[in-house]
């Protein structure tokens, strides 16, 4: 496998990691019951988050990193860039939720 | 010895000491692209340094959060001066900070190549992860301020 697709495929699954927890994290916060599902799994909704989405990041890079062929420098630029937007984006979604959140309850 | 390691001030310091570590070696690593400097080993060291550090502040965050934070801390801060410490600072700390290690483990990755091309959103994501745990840190200060003025409250 080469460096380039090493990376895009890291960050192609980080960029879909940090779209999952923010996701997980509003929905979970706004639908006790999958809150409570997420508590019932490891005793922790915190725990289970967090080894998801460490699991969830692995699985994916391993099948973005075996499933296609080799990427070029010049896509392995741009899905860097990409996961700097995402993750701003991904952060400040779960920041401004949890304003929102505090404010409107 | 383990009763010492696991008292609460001792894993809350580790926690921190643990972030510094990777806010500093992220910080080095920018510095590393910034300065056009080549060497692969120095970036090598920096990355690894960094992920060690993030990965360490975790779980031993996250072990005195389950274990002490939910039942002991986070009752003074609702019911004290600012309980949006919990409910905003809190909230947004636990959850920014499990996207930290994936992003983490990718510019270590690409600490590994010398192509230019690389380079500089490389040296952004190094900036992007030092950033967002600065910015966790203050979020942490907020939280054991808001816990004293809870207690004195």
């Amino acid at each position: 496998m080469n460096n380039f697709k090493l990376i895009w495929a890291s960050a192609l699954a980080a960029i879909i990691t940090g779209i999952a927890v923010a996701g997980v994290t509003i929905v979970a916060d706004l639908y006790v019951p999958l809150k409570d599902m997420l508590k019932t799994l490891t005793g922790h909704h915190w725990i289970t988050k967090s080894l998801g989405s460490i699991i969830l990041y692995l699985i994916l890079w391993g099948i973005f990193g075996a499933s296609v062929g080799d990427k070029s420098v010049e896509q392995g630029r741009r899905m860097l860039w990409s996961l700097f937007v995402f993750t701003i984006l991904s952060a400040l979604a779960i920041f401004a939720f949890y304003i929102w959140h505090y404010l409107a309850v | 010895m383990l009763d010492i390691l696991l008292a609460k001030p001792v894993l809350i310091g580790l926690h921190l000491g643990f972030a510094i570590l990777g806010i500093d070696a992220f910080l080095w690593l920018a510095g590393e692209y910034a300065a056009g400097a080549i060497s692969i080993k120095r970036r090598m060291i920096a990355a690894v340094l960094g992920l060690i550090g993030f990965i360490g502040s975790w779980v031993i965050g996250g072990y005195y959060y389950v274990k002490y934070y939910g039942p002991l801390v986070k009752p003074i801060i609702k019911e004290g001066l600012a309980p949006w410490a919990h409910a905003i600072a809190m909230e947004a700390k636990e959850h920014i900070f499990l996207l930290i290690v994936p992003l983490a483990i990718t510019v270590l990755l690409a600490a590994r190549s010398s192509d230019q091309a690389i380079r500089r959103p490389a040296m952004w994501l190094a900036v992007l992860i030092a950033a967002i745990g600065l910015s966790l840190g203050a979020m942490g200060f907020i939280i054991s301020a808001a816990a004293r003025w809870g207690i004195a409250g």
